[in-house]
């Protein structure tokens, strides 16, 4: 229960990075989901269920105070966990293929905010909508694998199998 | 795969993941809590975070990029500064222009009158001003007992002369005395003293004036020529008081346009053209 809570507050720091923070210091619209990185990294070294937890937590956050309709961050995260989950059981914990994994699952999950956005019509434009995307794609990627060893270091090995 | 599919994380993950969506997709539609109960109680929290958000982004803008934001807001306030004196300046010009054309519109409706102009660069600190220094002197051609006008009427009279500067005695000195006439009877008479009432200046008083004289309040009155100081014909002031019950020796009370306070430009007569004249 103690790990679930501080999962859940783990979230909620999360949610004011992603909030208050990176979007202070994002260059041309580029800022990593802080928030789909823990709750990947979580699922790759915890288990699928703190990932989940992470996800519905960090993304009800987000759609409340900064979305017009609840739930759909939660959902992309939770995609992403998904996704994640299944490259994880499926290959194991292969470290060396980890950001790989997480770039699917993030690409994934954006994929499914941009579908959404465009469905309750927003506009974008696609030149910039990339220039931003794909590298903060390559960013949330990139931050899995130092968030994944700092949760390995706190469970000293275990592991979602064990 | 299949072993996948039948995990149940994974069913309960796509579960959450319908629901939300199906979530999503009402409140994006502005009928589910979107204008809710829910929303209402979580504003004043959103509100909050609003302002936290502003703070503490601004915070970390200034930390991490303390010098590009630093130097923008030194370019930005010098930027607004010189844009306020710019606009002060161009205000000011223009200000200045409209009473130098006043003063040239002046000029050119009185062709027999040649004038000196001059800028007022000295006045006493008495609030009443009894005498102002203009910036024209002996080596524009200013004599003493000039005459000085703007087209608002009569200012004073010249007296004392430097090089670049003269002093004037204004209407507003006790002593100062000036012929003048009503325009409309022609009739004659003495302006000069204040009328006073609880310290403030009202107006000027008319004296000597024939003792049938026809006088009434919004008269015109000008200069009459008489003492060859002042050009005849130069506007003074309008009446807007009659003694008519004989207190004291004034027959009227004239109001002069011109504010001493505040006059900044004068024209000095330099010289009358008879022909014209």
């Amino acid at each position: 229960m103690k790990r679930r809570i501080l999962l859940i507050l783990a979230a909620l720091a999360a949610f004011f990075l992603d909030a208050f923070v990176l979007p202070a210091l994002s260059q041309n619209g580029i800022r990593p989901l802080f928030t789909m990185s823990l709750a990947l990294a979580a699922t790759a070294e915890m288990k699928v269920q703190d990932g989940m937890l992470t996800a519905f937590f960090g993304g009800l956050f987000t759609d409340l105070f900064c979305n017009p309709y609840i739930g759909f961050s939660a959902a992309a995260y939770l995609t992403a966990v998904a996704i994640m989950y299944g490259f994880v059981k499926k290959n194991g914990q292969r470290r060396a293929l980890l950001i790989l994994f997480a770039l699917v699952a993030a690409l994934a999950a954006e994929t499914m905010i941009f579908l959404f956005s465009l469905a309750i019509g927003a506009q974008f434009d696609a030149y910039r909508l990339l220039r931003a995307a794909l590298p903060s794609l390559v960013l949330e990627a990139l931050l899995v694998y130092p968030l994944a060893a700092m949760l390995r270091s706190r469970e000293k090995g275990r592991s979602f199998r064990k | 795969m299949r072993k996948l599919w039948n995990s149940r994380p994974m069913w309960i993950a796509l579960t959450a993941i319908v629901l939300l969506i199906v979530l999503a997709a009402f409140t994006a539609n502005g009928r589910g809590t979107e204008d809710g109960l829910f929303r209402t109680a979580i504003s004043p929290v959103a509100a909050f975070l609003h302002t936290a958000q502003q703070k503490v982004g601004g915070f970390f803008i200034r930390i991490f990029t303390p010098s590009a934001v630093q130097e923008e807001n030194e370019r930005l306030r010098e930027a607004v500064l010189l844009q306020q004196q710019q606009l002060a300046l161009l205000d000011e010009t223009e200000k200045e222009n409209a009473r130098l054309t006043e003063l040239l519109n002046y000029v050119e409706t009185n062709p027999n009158l040649h004038f000196v102009t001059a800028s007022v660069i000295g006045r006493d600190s008495n609030p009443y001003i009894d005498t102002i220094m203009l910036n024209a002197g002996s080596r524009n051609g200013v004599t003493e007992k000039m005459a000085v006008i703007t087209p608002h009427g009569v200012v004073g009279r010249v007296s004392e002369v430097g090089p670049n500067w003269c002093r004037v005695k204004t209407m507003c000195d006790e002593k100062m005395r000036i012929s003048v006439m009503v325009q409309r009877t022609r009739d004659e008479g003495m302006l000069g003293g204040l009328y006073l009432e609880d310290g403030e200046r009202i107006g000027t008083l008319l004296y000597y004036l024939p003792g049938k004289a026809d006088i009434r309040v919004g008269d015109t009155i000008r200069t009459s020529g008489i003492g060859g100081v002042f050009p005849k014909g130069i506007y003074v002031g309008t009446v807007i008081a009659v003694n008519e019950e004989g207190k004291g020796s004034y027959d009227a009370i004239v109001s002069m346009d011109i504010d001493f306070l505040h006059l900044e430009e004068a024209l000095i007569v330099a010289g009358v053209d008879e022909a014209i004249g």
